[in-house]
This record gives structure tokens, C-alpha cells and sequence, in this order.
């Protein structure tokens, strides 16, 4: 569903991704793990279209993103890291808002928002929201585009408990669903309970693209999981 | 010249009685010469009295007589050479339209040509004429509330004056309304002339004046002129209770004054002209009591201008106060410790004598580069202008000259009674009025704009 | 078109319901009617063109005002929180469509926050003068917003550039410091230093490097007429080749001035990094 192949990112001098190639598969969970700085970000707002790469090319479904990136966008929907909405709007307002974006009715942005439940916070304005309700409202936006792609971008950072826990059933529910999803990580724990693969990125390089289980059978015997990361991450 | 035209006539006469014989005997031209034959055959010092109606031809007084029309009889000149020629004194003319006089500037054709003295033009009404009334070597005429219509279609400078005075002294203008002539009243070698109550408007100069001394003008207003009065080459010319208003084009001004010297203008109203008062080559004039508002500028003046007097002017409401072309001008902006009001004077009078105690500097740093440039004048109101400007009054480094009124008005001198003259109070009823227009029309708009800013983004037709 | 009118919708909500908006909007009116107020009735006198300092004073505060506003409200919009700006152009939307969308939601802002102050004045002009004083002060408005749309695009153009709020700010408050201030000094000083022709020619053409300068002289040659400006006026229209022909090069230039910023910023729009 997603191809990355060869993606290089360079600020200046410095090379943010450098020759990056992956490619998402229909229906699986694709984290992207890595420290901060790594270029998880970079990558995902490449595949997004929001970041222009320096070089290398992103097919979403085929549909190169750098040449027709309206069309390549219908097929994803993204969560940015931090979600904000603007504070004088009113949840169904922004809801409708990104309905139309995408050719959807008001019918069907209602049935979202009815869905999210929001007890009757659902026509007051963003500002009277906590952080967790406009975590819901950004999951909600997402949700509705029904979209074959779902690309998350560190999702769960600055979440309380409860809001890592929805997340978490979120992304199982979607899966179950038949979804495409990508999300970016650095924290060990979620890639392992959702992921079905994992590329790891240090210093904008890919260093490691295997599934959970071949990673978890190869250091089975003295490693765990955490340990891996950290004697690779260490290494370069 | 009179057997000349006489001949003339005679060749038009023929002509005209062969095409009435031919159209119709009904139509009776022969109007044309009653007149003139009724004047031929009249005794010195009768008595005309003319019946409505229309009658063709130019005439010729050449005897003193009193020509009367109690039903305003039209008489339509020839279309050559003047309508009617006043050749002898103490004629009277009254009642009249008259139109259709001859088209040659040259020839200086006229409505009313008067040569002779102590005639009386009253109650007459010219249009289609060249030039309105002239007066030429002729003293101690009365023009009298007449109205003067030029040729509209001409171009300005194609046409002739509404009244000419040529070489003619002590004549008396009253109560004339002209408009769409050249010059309303051109004025050249002509003494001891009074002119009161005339209203001049759409003109290229109301009043033009060359060469003429002691004259006195009264309540006349020049509006909507290209110029409103150009006085040139005179001395001791009085000026009361004028207005001069809207006199607008890119060279324009209410009063010109050039070479005039120890004249005086008391309480006029100078009002919405591009400049207000410009003078050249002036000295020793005087101005008091005048209303300088709403010019572009107020006062142009040549550095040549000296010794010219201001006290008790209001200068209200002028885009720029000054423009002094050259360095500075040795003009009075006080008499005997009273200046003149200025609606920029920003000082105060704490002992409370009703003048400033602090002088008014006329012109600032802007005025003074846009004189001098006038280019820079594109910049009028702009932020760079105004701050030139300030910080010019802040760090005075630059003397720029010594225009100073030392004793600023406080108040201004009321004008009040001479704007009711000329009709331009406003009724006061419309102030409240438009307050409340305002502040409704206010709440209304900021209604509109809280409703449709709290209005949702989406109606909602579902819930 | 429906995707850029559906983003202008949202622009022109979010802005409108925030309080900086209603303050300017109120304060705005408030003094513009004030102003017109003044300029027509407290004279007193009737019969005198409507034009005097007083509308010199309404040109001047909104050519302070309204390129302040644009330029502080486009690059407010344009430099907006990072995730909502990430989530908006991850939508199957065009980068085009957004930059449009957006302008013309702040436009239609500053329009409706201006028509407080504007329209309750057109309302007593209407009332108080005659037809031409009518159609005088709808072209001076239309010229204003004419600016205000240029100053908007100049905003959305430097936030594009700059990307970073802080510096976005200091950019766009240096463009009005420029364009209202240094600039006409600048000109005001060469004007004193060239003689002649020379002079004339570098006045007028300068003239078209301003956007202010051309509104601010437009909007004199509009409210009073050319003869405001003297013999200055005079050979301004001499250069231009009559009044007609002015005004056509100022609408023109006026143009020109929105839509190679505008072209700009949405070449630079496309290859920006969000």
C-alpha cells in the first residue's frame, strides 16, 4: 500500500533521512521506532505530502505522491503528533469541516462525532476541551475518512494512561477492520503489542526492517526486545 | 460704420421681403424695423414702450430716449456685429431679453455696446451673445440686474465677457448674475468703479482686472470659476463681503493679487478654492476679518510680496497653511499685538487676553519642501510627511523661515453673519438627526457581525 | 472552488469569532464614523465639497490601519499551530486550494470587520450628501480593501517564507515600517536632491513601488480630485495621460501588485515543507 523507496530528506548539510526504501503492506501494522531525531517524523510527513523529499519517491497505492498528491492523499488519513484544532470552533463544526474535505456528508461527520462521545461537549468550542477530548476528536476525523490508509504520527506521546489506552484499542479496532496502518514510536512497549513490523531508524538511516517475531526469534535466547534497541541504537 | 451698416440692412431687408411674399402674408417681418424706426422717429428724451414679442435686427440708440419692455420683448440681433449700441448719454434700457449677437472675438461683438455716459441697463435678460454688456469710454453708467448668459458650447477661451469695461470710469455694476462667459467681468482702465452684489459663476476668471485703481467691491460672490477674482496692476481697491468659493482647477485660487498695491479685503469669505489668496508682487495690501477655509492652500506668495498685512483672518480647516515661493516674506501676521485665528495653533493663553502666548509657526517642515518642490506635494498626508513634520518640531535644527504669528487668535473672528448672507449655515436639525442615524446604523452593523460570527460554520439541519 | 470556499468559510469563522477581531472591529467603527461624522456636519456649513482634513484624517488612519491589520491577521493565519496546519494540508486537497481558500477567508474577514466602520458611515453619507459624495466614498472603500488584500497576500507570502512565527512577525512589521514610512522619505529626499525632468519621471515611477503611496494618491484623486495635488497633480495626469488613464494604470498596478506575490507564494507554497 505504501512504497517508500530511496528517500532522502537534506536540510542544508544535514541529511534529516538519508536512502530510505520500505514498502507497508495491505492490512498489516507498520511501526516506525527510532529515538527522537531519528527522522521518524520526517519520513511519515514525507509519505503525507506534507515534506517534500530531496530525492526518492512515495507511491500510495500506486499513486506517486509527489506528482499528484490530491489523489495520493484520498487514500490516507494522518494524525498529526501534536493534534490542535482552532479554539473558537465548535467540535461538529471542525468535524463538518474536514467531512467536506474529503466529499463526506454532514450525515455521516454527525454519525463520527455521535460515535466519539463527546456527552454533549459536541457543540462547544475547543477551549472548554481537556487534552484528552481532543485526542478523541482528532481520532474521530481520522475515523471518519474511512480511508484504506492510516498514518499516526507518534500518537501517543503526551497522552495520559487512559488516552494511551484508547489509542491502543483504536488502532486494534482499525486493524481488525482491514486497515493499512503506519504509526512512528519511541516507545518499545506499543510497537511490540501492535506492530506486525517494525523498521528501525537511527540518525536518518534505516538500520533494521523485520518483523516482530523474526526480531523477537533471532535474540530470543540472551536479548530482550529493549536490549536489542538499545545495543543498536548504541552501535551507530 | 453706421452708413455701412445701414446698407447692410437694407441688402437683409430685401431679402426678408422677398421670402415673406413668397412663404405667407401672414408672417410679418417687418417687426424688425419698427423698432428702429420707432427709435429714428422718436423726439430726444421720449419714451419707448415696447410690446411683447420678437424683434429681429440689430438697433441703435443714438438719441437719448427710455426704451421700456413691461413683457420682456425679445430682440434677436442680426447675428452680426453687436445687438444694441448705446451712442448717446443717459439713455435707459430696461426689460429686455436680448440674443443673437455677432460671433467675432475680434470685433469684440456684444449683447449691449455702450459708448456713451450716465446710461442705465436695468432688469435685462442677454444670452447667445459673444460678450454681455461692454462699456467703452463710457463713464457713470448703472448695470443693473441683469442676467448674462454666455455661449456654453464655445470653448472658454472662444468666448467674450459677460461685462467689459474699457477705459470707462465711475460706472456702477449691481445685482448682475453671468455665467458660461470667459471672464464675468474683465475690468481694464477703469476707475472708481462699484461692484456690489453680483453673483459670477462657471466662469473661467469671475472677475479680471487689469489696470484700474479705487474700486469698491461689495457682497458679489464668484463661485464654481476657474479662478474666483484676478486683480492685476491696481492700487487701493476695497474688497468687503465677498465669497469666493469652489474656484478649483490645478492652477487655481480664490483672489490672485498681482502688482496690486494698498488694497484692502475686509470679511470675505474664501472658502473651498485650490488656493485661497495668492499673491505676486503685492505690497502694503490689508486683510482683515476674512474666512480662509477649506483651500487646498490657504495663501500662496511670492518671496516679492511685501508688507502685506493679516489680522483677525481665520484660517480654518486649510489643507496646507503656506506655501511661500522663494525663502520668506516680510508679511504682518499681527497689527498692534492681535494675530489671526489658525485651527493648527495648538498653544495656550494663560493670561487670558484671547491671544496665544506662544507664537504660531505657519509653516512646517512639509509646507515648506512642497513650495519650494511641488512634487513633493504627492506626498501631502502621507505618514512620511507627518513625521518630517513632527520631528522637525521636535529637533528645530533646520530654520526654515520667519513666517511667525506671534499673536494667534484664540478663538475665531465670527463669520457668521456674512455666511448667512450667502446662504451656507446649515440648519442645525440635522445634527441630531444624523447622530442617531449613526448610532443606529452603529449597533445594526456590530448586531449583524456578533449574529454571524457566532452563527455555526455549518447549519445545522440534523442535530 | 467549493474545497476554496468551504477553507475561506472556516478562515473567516475562526477569525471573526475571536475577540481581537470584534475589538478592532468595534474601535475601527467607532472612529471611522467619528471621523465622517465630524467631516460632514460639524463644519456647519453647507455647499463646500465634503473634502477636507477630515477625510484626510480617514485616508490616513486606514492607510496606518488596514495594511497593519492584513499584514498581522495573514500571518497569524499562515503560521497557525502546527498540527492543525498538518492536519489541514494532509487532506486530499490541493496546496493551491488552501492558500486561495485561505485569503479569501481573511479578505472576507477584514472585509466584514471594516463594513461596521465603512458601512454605517456609507449610510450617513448616503443620508447627508449627494450621489457623486455616494460614489466617491464606494470607490475610496473599494481601493482600501484593494490594499488590504495586497498587504494580506504579502503576509501569507513572508509567513510562507519565513515559516517561523517569530520571525514571520518581524518581517512583516519591518514591510510596514517600509512601505509606510522609509519609503516615501526616501522619495521625498530624491525628489529634493534630482532636478527637472529626471525628478518627475523618478516621482511617478516610484509611485508604483508603493502600494500605500498609490492608494493614498488614488484615493486623494478620488475623494477631492487631482487639482489636491497642484501642478503636481497636474503633470502626474500629464504623465499618465489624462485622468481616465490614471486611474486605469493605478487599478492595473494595483493588480499586478496582488498577483505576482500571490504567484510567488504558491510556487513557494508548493515546494515549502509544512
Amino acid at each position: 500500500m505504501i512504497e517508500v523507496k530511496n528517500l532522502t530528506k537534506q536540510y542544508g548539510k544535514f541529511f534529516a533521512v538519508k536512502n530510505i526504501s520500505f514498502t507497508v503492506n495491505e492490512g498489516e501494522v507498520f511501526a516506525l521506532l527510532g529515538p527522537n531525531g531519528s527522522g521518524k517524523t520526517t519520513t511519515i510527513k514525507s509519505i503525507v505530502g506534507l515534506n517534500i523529499p530531496t530525492s526518492g519517491k512515495i507511491l500510495i497505492n500506486g499513486v506517486d505522491i509527489s506528482s499528484d498528491s490530491t489523489e495520493a492523499k484520498k487514500y490516507l488519513s494522518y494524525l498529526p503528533q501534536r493534534v490542535v484544532f482552532p479554539e473558537n470552533l465548535t467540535a461538529r463544526e471542525i468535524i463538518r469541516f474536514y467531512g467536506k474535505m474529503r466529499n463526506i456528508s454532514k450525515d455521516v461527520a454527525d454519525r463520527a462525532l455521535e460515535e466519539a462521545t463527546f456527552n454533549g461537549f459536541s457543540d462547544k468550542h475547543i477551549s472548554k476541551f481537556s487534552g484528552g477530548m481532543i485526542q478523541k476528536l482528532g481520532l474521530a476525523v481520522v475515523a471518519m475518512a474511512n480511508t484504506p490508509i492510516l498514518i499516526l504520527d507518534e500518537p501517543s506521546v503526551s497522552l495520559d494512561p487512559h488516552g494511551v489506552i484508547r489509542l491502543r484499542e483504536f488502532i486494534k479496532e482499525k486493524k481488525s477492520e482491514g486497515k493499512t496502518i503506519l504509526f512512528s514510536s519511541h516507545m518499545l512497549s506499543e510497537v511490540e503489542q501492535l506492530a506486525d513490523r517494525v523498521a528501525i531508524l537511527v540518525n536518518g538511516k534505516l538500520i533494521m526492517l523485520e518483523s516482530i517475531e523474526n526480531i523477537k526469534k533471532s535474540f530470543e535466547t540472551n536479548k530482550t526486545f529493549e536490549e536489542l534497541y538499545l545495543s543498536l541504537v548504541e552501535e551507530i | 460704420m453706421i452708413f455701412e451698416e445701414v446698407k447692410y440692412r437694407y441688402k437683409y431687408c430685401l431679402w426678408i421681403v422677398l421670402f415673406g411674399f413668397i412663404l405667407s402674408n401672414k408672417i410679418s417681418f417687418a417687426e424688425e424695423n419698427i423698432l428702429q424706426t420707432r427709435i429714428n422717429s422718436s423726439n430726444i428724451g421720449d419714451t419707448i414702450r415696447v410690446k411683447g414679442g420678437l424683434y429681429i435686427g440689430n438697433l441703435i440708440v443714438n438719441k437719448r430716449l427710455v426704451l421700456i419692455s413691461d413683457e420682456n420683448a425679445v430682440i434677436r440681433g442680426s447675428g452680426s456685429e453687436s445687438i444694441i449700441t448705446i451712442l448717446a448719454d443717459s439713455c435707459v434700457l430696461q426689460g429686455f431679453q436680448i440674443e443673437h449677437s455677432g460671433r467675432m472675438l475680434v470685433n469684440e461683438d456684444a449683447g449691449i455696446l455702450i459708448k456713451s455716459s450716465f446710461n442705465k441697463i436695468i432688469n435685462n435678460e442677454l444670452h447667445d451673445i459673444l460678450f454681455g454688456i461692454y462699456l467703452l469710454h463710457s463713464q457713470h453708467n448703472l448695470i443693473e440686474n441683469n442676467k448674462i448668459i454666455g455661449r456654453r458650447f464655445l470653448d472658454v477661451g472662444q468666448r467674450g465677457s459677460g461685462i467689459h469695461l474699457w477705459n470707462s470710469h465711475w460706472n456702477t455694476i449691481s445685482q448682475n448674475e453671468i455665467t458660461d462667459t470667459r471672464d464675468g467681468m474683465y475690468i481694464q482702465n477703469a476707475n472708481n468703479t462699484t461692484i456690489t452684489f453680483n453673483r459670477v459663476y462657471k466662469v473661467r476668471y469671475g472677475l479680471h482686472y487689469m489696470y484700474a485703481d479705487s474700486n469698491y467691491f461689495y457682497g458679489n460672490s464668484f463661485t464654481d470659476n476657474m479662478a474666483g477674482a484676478a486683480i492685476m496692476y491696481a492700487r487701493n481697491i476695497t474688497f468687503r463681503k465677498n465669497i469666493f468659493l469652489r474656484n478649483r482647477s490645478f492652477s487655481s485660487f480664490g483672489v490672485l493679487i498681482q502688482d496690486c498695491h494698498n488694497s484692502t479685503a475686509d470679511s470675505n469669505l474664501i472658502i473651498d478654492n485650490r488656493i485661497g489668496i495668492f499673491f505676486e508682487a503685492s505690497t502694503n495690501n490689508f486683510f482683515k476679518h476674512n474666512l480662509i477655509m477649506k483651500n487646498d492652500a490657504a495663501i500662496q506668495i511670492f518671496q516679492n510680496s511685501i508688507n502685506n498685512t493679516f489680522t483677525e483672518n481665520n484660517f480654518i480647516d486649510n489643507l496646507s497653511p503656506i506655501q511661500i515661493i522663494g525663502k520668506t516674506t516680510s508679511s504682518n501676521w499681527n497689527l498692534k499685538n492681535v494675530g489671526n485665528y489658525w485651527d493648527d495653533y495648538g498653544g495656550y493663553d494663560l493670561d487670558l487676553n484671547g491671544t496665544g502666548d506662544v507664537g504660531f509657526k505657519i509653516q512646517n517642515v512639509f509646507d515648506y519642501l512642497e513650495s519650494n518642490y511641488p512634487l513633493t506635494r504627492l506626498y501631502l498626508y502621507s505618514p512620511a510627511a507627518q513625521a518630517l513634520s513632527i520631528s522637525a518640531s521636535i529637533f528645530p535644527v533646520i530654520e526654515i523661515n520667519k513666517e511667525f504669528d506671534n499673536y494667534p487668535l484664540m478663538q475665531p473672528i465670527s463669520t457668521r453673519s456674512i455666511a448667512e448672507y450667502f446662504n451656507l449655515i446649515k440648519s442645525p436639525k440635522n445634527n441630531l438627526s444624523s447622530l442617531l442615524i449613526i448610532f443606529f446604523s452603529y449597533i445594526f452593523f456590530i448586531t449583524i457581525y456578533i449574529k454571524v460570527s457566532r452563527k455555526n460554520l455549518f447549519p445545522t439541519s440534523s442535530g | 472552488m467549493k474545497i476554496i470556499f468551504e477553507i475561506a468559510k472556516q478562515e473567516f469563522v475562526i477569525n471573526t469569532r475571536n475577540k481581537w477581531t470584534l475589538i478592532f472591529t468595534i474601535i475601527f467603527g467607532i472612529l471611522v464614523l467619528g471621523i465622517s461624522y465630524s467631516g460632514l456636519l460639524a463644519e456647519g456649513f453647507s455647499g463646500i465639497q465634503n473634502f477636507s482634513r477630515t477625510s484626510a484624517s480617514l485616508l490616513n488612519l486606514t492607510l496606518y490601519i488596514i495594511p497593519l491589520i492584513a499584514l498581522v491577521m495573514g500571518t497569524l493565519s499562515f503560521t497557525s499551530d502546527k498540527g492543525s496546519m498538518e492536519l489541514l494540508f494532509s487532506q486530499p486537497i490541493s496546496r493551491k486550494q488552501i492558500l486561495f481558500g485561505k485569503l479569501l477567508g481573511l479578505f472576507a474577514t477584514i472585509f466584514f470587520s471594516t463594513a461596521v466602520g465603512f458601512g454605517s458611515s456609507a449610510i450617513l453619507i448616503a443620508l447627508e450628501t449627494d450621489f457623486s459624495g455616494f460614489a466617491k466614498y464606494i470607490s475610496f472603500v473599494f481601493l482600501i480593501l484593494l490594499l488590504s488584500i495586497i498587504f494580506l497576500i504579502l503576509a501569507a507570502f513572508v509567513a510562507i517564507v519565513s515559516f517561523r512565527k517569530l520571525k514571520a512577525f518581524g518581517t512583516v512589521l519591518f514591510i510596514w515600517f517600509f512601505f509606510e514610512l522609509f519609503y516615501d522619505i526616501l522619495v521625498i529626499g530624491g525628489t529634493v536632491l534630482l532636478k527637472g525632468q529626471t525628478a518627475n519621471t523618478f516621482v511617478f515611477i516610484s509611485l508604483f513601488g508603493n502600494p500605500v503611496d498609490l492608494v493614498r494618491v488614488g484615493s486623494l484623486i478620488v475623494l477631492d480630485n487631482p487639482t489636491i495635488f497642484g501642478a503636481a497633480g497636474a503633470q502626474l495626469l500629464r504623465f499618465f495621460g489624462g485622468e481616465f488613464f490614471s486611474f486605469v494604470i493605478l487599478i492595473f498596478t494595483l493588480s499586478v501588485w496582488c498577483l505576482i506575490p500571490l504567484f510567488i507564494a504558491s510556487k513557494k507554497l508548493a515546494k515549502q515543507d509544512i
